[in-house]
């Protein structure tokens, strides 16, 4: 004689069936989506939208790994990203033009305007100097500098520093206050951290800044960068 | 196996673990000739039901993805019942 099956046991199989269903139309529309997936491993599917259930089917997959099953998470529903936006700046790029830069001449940058960002992750700094208001993109200056550039007026509405602390500070040393200011965004380092950084310095070595930079300051250290 | 986005052949099977073991209790197929569905028992014995002749690949799999989703409970017993 057969026992009943746990109401729990009931539900997560039949959310099962039907995201494994929901992979198959998946990988129907996009077969990449089977790239990578081992020959016999056990696939357990990871709802990017019901996160209850991926978290019993991540606890039935500690399980069949433990029973010495190749277990292949597998993460379905998840949305496609919006990309309209990341193709208008390539498509402007398909059309070859010679840029003028200028400085923007009006309004004049003002520090509640800027905009700092920094991820340590990819180590780079971005200064808006609109507040995200206009988009723009990147032209290099040099290893250190790329200045953000509104295409339609050709003039400058930020800066971009890749490398900031491995190179950047080298260059500028005072210019890690800029993460300081309190329209810093700081993605993968703490305040505390960047604190620790300028007072002992890349070297060991104290560095001096001031807390709160101007907008002026900030711009007069940047343009360290471009040489 | 898909065809200018369009399924053209599929095999879809359910299958219960059973006393450390996965055996398959019950499977949709399109690969020989027509689509049809496949129940199997403990002793590995198949009852096959064949689709209707004008049903395609794509709205095969579309119903035993239904069937399926209200019926493996039950299937899944009568599974379990069947002589060994």
């Amino acid at each position: 004689m057969t026992q009943p099956m746990h109401p729990g046991h009931v539900a997560q199989t039949t959310a099962n069936i039907a995201r494994a269903f929901q992979m198959l139309e998946e990988a129907i529309a996009d077969p990449d989506v089977l790239d990578g997936i081992p020959l016999g491993a056990v696939v357990v599917s990871m709802p990017h939208d019901d996160p209850s259930l991926a978290s019993l089917n991540l606890a039935l997959a500690n399980k069949l790994t433990a029973d010495g099953e190749h277990v292949w998470l597998q993460r379905v529903g998840v949305p496609a990203p919006d990309s309209s936006q990341w193709h208008l700046p390539a498509q402007q790029d398909q059309a070859p033009q010679t840029l003028h830069l200028r400085w923007a001449s009006s309004p004049p940058p003002d520090a509640k305007d800027l905009v700092i960002t920094y991820d340590r992750s990819s180590d780079t700094m971005v200064v808006d100097l609109f507040a995200r208001r206009r988009p723009g993109v990147d032209v290099p200056v040099n290893d250190s500098l790329s200045l953000l550039v509104d295409l339609e007026t050709e003039e400058v509405i930020g800066h971009l520093v890749p490398h900031f602390l491995e190179q950047a500070m080298q260059k500028a040393p005072h210019i890690l206050s800029l993460l300081l200011a309190t329209n810093a965004h700081l993605t993968g380092i703490t305040r505390d951290e960047v604190i620790a950084l300028r007072n002992h310095g890349m070297d060991g070595v104290p560095t001096t800044t001031t807390p709160q930079p101007t907008a002026a300051a900030i711009l007069e250290e940047l343009a360290l960068l471009s040489v | 196996m898909i065809s200018h986005g369009a399924v053209v052949s599929f095999l879809v099977q359910y299958e219960a673990t059973v006393e450390g073991e996965r055996l398959p209790v019950v499977r949709y197929d399109s690969r020989h000739g027509h689509p049809h569905r496949d129940r199997l028992d403990r002793r590995g014995n198949v009852t096959k039901v064949w689709a209707p002749q004008h049903v395609t690949p794509g709205e095969a799999l579309t119903a035993g993805q239904q069937d399926l989703l209200t019926n493996w409970e039950r299937y899944k017993a009568e599974f379990l019942r069947s002589p060994r």
